[in-house]
């Protein structure tokens, strides 16, 4: 693998939920691959795919452990270097995150209108073709609030990929149902074309991760540690 | 006293790094952040006008109904040009109009804010590579500034104007004295005065408004707090402010 950068890597990671705190299987995902990082045990709401996603997507600093992603460590970056970084991550909420004065278009379109679009394209042409691929075009100019859940799933979904991220980080299952759907077909054509993702899971999924699992993915545990000492607060970054 | 001291840092850090990434972030979208201005121009500004300009005329007409009564016919029209002055267009313009802006505007920004948190939008553009300072907080406070300024500008000119059409109602001659000595209140150094009683006072309570939002937590029982300490923080600033900034000017012309 020598000269591919490696989108993601951790070693001994861990993250605090409630005070609880879990602890992530080492892995290593590259570009092309994915994951799906999923507790050992049932955990009382969906908190725990959140946390570790915010973790992995750069938001949060780990409780413990390294985490590389794209090539760096998140933690020695300047805001400046971080944001640049972050360019280069999708992702996809389970809820909220959606800008609610912008219509769904301009919401999939803001990461485009603000960094410019990947290879000097359209920002707007190009949120229109994911809204379209996504069965979201019906929908491109109603707010937010306007859409069910599901649908500005889908939206979080079209936004992370705009910009064709190297590292996308996916925060619980959305709106799969046993084949799969438009949404996990395009994230799944995201990491043919060479991006790495992780799927942060709330509970374990069985039908899911075999899903993930037929096309190439693995999974890695977490488990609950001991409760923590600290304070509990996370570190926004 | 130290926690207001380490707050105070806070705002001062917080309205700096608005500012620093007006410069850095320059490249990040600017129409983006112009079109962010312009809605809370609309907002704070146009959306304004109304209760601003109803407040001008209310204060227009009293002034000049009391202040002649007060002051009697005879020598009235100059009198009453620097009462308008001093009180209305020095005092009570910038005050009432600041008041109507945070009740209106730095309430709601405080509030759009906290729910922005709550609702993960804040977290949506940290991971996007957007900048919630300069995407929120600056257009915020260069849009509501300017806004903040130019109904200063329009209560001046509506609560002269009603007041000089009171004076209609005055002995001959009246009216022109009345013009003549608001003309001849109006200096540089009133401008100077008033320009740092609306400017500083206003930009003070907006990045209170701004800062109280930002730093809600991802509860929802969170947004009445910054909506609350931003109404009440806001008004004290102001208050302190413009208070302050009339007594500094007193002192220094001996009185």
């Amino acid at each position: 693998m020598s000269g591919v950068t490696v989108p993601c890597a951790t070693a001994a990671l861990a993250v605090e939920v409630e005070g609880v705190r879990w602890w992530l299987g080492d892995f290593t995902v590259g570009p092309g691959q994915w994951v799906a990082v999923v507790p050992r045990e049932e955990v009382a709401g969906g908190d725990l795919a959140v946390a570790v996603a915010r973790v992995l997507a750069t938001l949060v600093a780990p409780v413990q452990g390294a985490l590389e992603v794209l090539g760096s460590d998140p933690q020695r970056l300047s805001y400046l270097e971080l944001q640049a970084l972050r360019r280069r991550i999708g992702l996809v909420q389970s809820w909220g995150g959606l800008l609610s004065n912008r219509t769904i278009a301009e919401n999939v379109a803001l990461p485009a209108r603000v960094h410019g679009a990947p290879h000097r394209g359209d920002g707007d042409a190009l949120a229109a073709e994911l809204l379209a691929a996504l069965g979201l075009a019906p929908f491109a100019e109603a707010r937010p609030h306007q859409v069910d859940r599901l649908t500005g799933w889908r939206a979080r979904v079209a936004r992370a990929l705009i910009l064709q991220p190297a590292w996308l980080v996916v925060e619980g299952i959305g709106d799969w149902e046993g084949g799969g759907s438009a949404a996990w077909s395009a994230l799944a054509a995201a990491v043919a074309k060479g991006a790495a993702a992780a799927v942060c899971l709330a509970r374990p999924a069985p039908a899911f991760q075999s899903w993930l699992l037929a096309r190439g993915g693995g999974t890695v545990s977490c488990h609950r540690g001991a409760p923590s000492v600290g304070t509990g607060r996370e570190e926004r970054r | 006293m130290l926690a207001g001291v380490r707050t105070a840092s806070f705002l001062v850090g917080f309205l700096y790094l608005s500012a620093k990434m007006l410069w850095v972030g320059r490249h990040q979208g600017p129409r983006e952040v112009l079109r962010e201005v312009l809605l809370q121009v609309y907002f704070t500004g146009v959306q304004g006008l109304v209760p601003v300009a109803a407040l001008a005329v209310v204060m227009g007409v009293l002034a000049m109904a009391w202040g002649f009564a007060a002051v009697g016919p005879l020598t009235g029209g100059e009198e009453l040009g620097r009462l308008i002055v001093l009180v209305v267009l020095g005092e009570v313009a910038p005050l009432l109009t600041a008041g109507v802006v945070l009740v209106r505007s730095a309430t709601a920004i405080a509030a759009e804010l906290a729910v922005m948190r709550v609702q993960r939008e804040i977290e949506a553009l940290e991971v996007m590579g957007i900048s919630p300072m300069l995407h929120l907080v600056s257009p915020r406070l260069v849009g509501g500034l300017v806004a903040l300024v130019a109904l200063n500008v329009v209560f001046a000119v509506v609560a002269v104007t009603t007041g000089l059409a009171v004076t209609a109602w005055m002995p001959k001659g009246a009216p022109l004295a009345v013009i003549n000595a608001l003309w001849g209140a109006l200096t540089p150094e009133g401008f100077l005065v008033l320009g740092g009683k609306v400017v500083v006072g206003g930009l003070g309570f907006f990045v209170i408004a701004c800062y109280h939002g930002m730093e809600a937590s991802s509860s929802p029982t969170d947004v009445p707090v910054a909506v609350s300490r931003a109404a009440l923080r806001g008004l004290v600033f102001l208050v302190v402010w413009q208070a302050g900034v009339s007594l500094g000017v007193l002192w220094g012309r001996g009185l």
